[in-house]
């Protein structure tokens, strides 16, 4: 689901790339300072996100799927090494604190990635390159440079999925049936072919259309409105809130 | 327009792809370049662009040459490149986005751009796929796309790579369409392509083989060498109309008549 635009005039995506860009970081702040309870608040928060940029819920869900190995790593790795209160008498591991612990590590991810994914759906690529440019903007061309690279990987995204799938239909179609490591070695080696190959030919691309390190990104540039001052106030109540919890409440 | 002399280019560790190569595009032409799998086709286009360097020889675009490496983005606005594969050129999510991709490498103002998008939407008749994302499209509207986020950049000479390989045959039909009024109204056009029916109403064709040009004139007369040469394929109509002895003809309607106009005679 990250990187996959759709057109649209929902709130989020009225709301200015820059704005967007800005309280990503915010809320990136915030899940990482959050506590299990803030935690849930802002869950809620960006199932509300999800709805105001129109993005069906079974679609954001679909975006975690990829990663749901990585999650499993994460929520074990911290299961058995996390020393603390045996969840089974006369075994040291698993702990009660290690649950916890690998819980509220995972829901932060999990926040990360929805929030992510509600973003880029609501922001068009050329809108993530302008606000990219805008804040990398102190740093000459070398920011640009960087601003144009970091939104065209956000598109190849999508792609790499989409090549993965056409790879393993195509030796599911043979008859291949992927195990341990040479199943993973017959994915990657061919996935990274063809990530090549798309870079090549999306480089070849850009030149012909003139690209620049000089271009500026304009047409898609936009005034800050009212909703993108709603948007920040609404953060920072809730930044309010999140960090009174932790730090004042305790909880 | 575009002159390349005595071009030689290999890629690298490989035998080499093209070796001599002299061609001309002069202004407002439509040239055809026609040849057979690997005989250097793509390689051609992507040095017509700029995109890619010759090893020997000369390239010059509009009278700037390829060896001027600081001049290579001019050569770019002078040219416009259509790919083989539509996915591979789309730069944007939707199409309006990729459209002003180039417009604004260009630095064309705001109302230029909007313009430019309108009209050249109008004129492929794709004003209502302005916000949809490119990946939606079919495959025939992804090239249409393609087609229209070069043509948007008016560059004086367009290089089609097999424009219509990956489409059906109605779509084929549009794209061809809209080539042949491009030219008509003075952009020059070097299409690529293996099949020959794509190729009649270009003004001059070339043939392409292994390393070098075999074949070189209009239409009419490099499709008979090929026909006495027994080496590619020609258009049907054009081989019938031969075989019976009738005035040659490159499309199906003119044998058609042509077959009307001897049965009357008879």
């Amino acid at each position: 689901m990250i990187g996959i635009y759709s057109h649209g005039r929902s709130y989020m995506h009225l709301l200015d790339p820059r704005t967007k860009l800005a309280l990503m970081v915010g809320m990136s702040l915030l899940i990482y300072s959050a506590q299990p309870t803030a935690l849930a608040v802002l869950l809620a928060l960006i199932l509300l996100l999800s709805r105001a940029s129109g993005l069906p819920y079974t679609r954001l869900v679909q975006g975690l799927r990829p990663v749901l190995v990585f999650f499993g790593a994460i929520f074990l790795t911290h299961l058995l090494f996390t020393p603390g209160e045996p969840l089974i008498e006369g075994l040291a591991v698993p702990t009660l604190e290690g649950v916890t612990t690998g819980s509220v590590l995972v829901l932060r991810f999990i926040l990360l990635i929805l929030y992510t994914s509600i973003m880029t759906y609501s922001t068009s690529p050329s809108g993530l390159n302008y606000a990219l440019t805008f804040f990398l903007r102190p740093f000459g061309t070398f920011g640009t440079d960087l601003a144009f690279m970091t939104g065209t990987a956000m598109t190849l995204i999508p792609g790499l999925f989409r090549e993965k799938d056409t790879i393993t239909k195509a030796q599911a179609a043979r008859g291949y049936k992927p195990r341990g490591m040479k199943g993973f070695t017959a994915l990657v080696v061919p996935l990274m072919n063809r990530s090549l190959k798309r870079v090549d030919e999306l480089s070849d691309a850009l030149e012909s259309r003139c690209f620049h390190s000089k271009r500026r990104y304009y047409y898609y540039r936009q005034t800050l409105a009212n909703r993108d001052y709603v948007a920040v106030g609404i953060y920072v109540v809730l930044a309010g809130v999140v960090l009174f919890v932790r730090f004042e409440a305790g909880f | 327009m575009i002159e390349l002399e005595d071009i030689y280019f290999s890629y690298p560790a490989a035998d080499p792809v093209l070796e001599g190569i002299n061609v001309r595009v002069d202004k407002g032409e439509y040239l055809g370049i026609m040849g057979g799998n690997g005989s250097g086709k793509t390689t051609l286009a992507r040095l017509m662009t700029g995109l890619l360097l010759p090893g020997k020889g000369t390239l010059r675009v509009n009278g700037i040459s390829t060896s001027d490496r600081s001049r290579l983005l001019e050569i770019h606005k002078h040219t416009g490149m259509v790919f083989q594969n539509p996915d591979a050129q789309a730069i944007g999510e939707t199409v309006e986005e990729d459209l002003v991709f180039g417009l604004e490498n260009l630095g064309l103002p705001v109302p230029e751009i909007d313009a430019r998008i309108e009209k050249y939407l109008d004129l492929l008749g794709m004003r209502e796929l302005r916000h949809r994302n490119i990946r939606t499209l079919s495959g025939g509207q992804k090239q249409l796309v393609n087609l229209a986020a070069v043509m948007v950049m008016e560059p004086e000479c367009i290089i089609l790579d097999e424009p219509v390989s990956m489409v059906d045959a109605r779509c084929r039909k549009i794209i061809l369409q809209h080539i042949a009024r491009l030219n008509h109204e003075g952009t020059s056009i070097v299409h690529i392509t293996h099949d020959p029916e794509e190729l009649i109403w270009c003004h001059r064709l070339i043939v392409l083989s292994r390393c070098g040009i075999t074949n070189q004139g209009t239409p009419h007369e490099v499709f008979g060498q090929l026909l006495d040469e027994k080496k590619m394929d020609v258009p049907v109509p054009y081989a019938i109309s031969r075989k019976l002895g009738l005035p040659l003809a490159l499309t199906t309607e003119a044998l058609l008549e042509e077959l009307c106009r001897s049965r009357s005679g008879n």
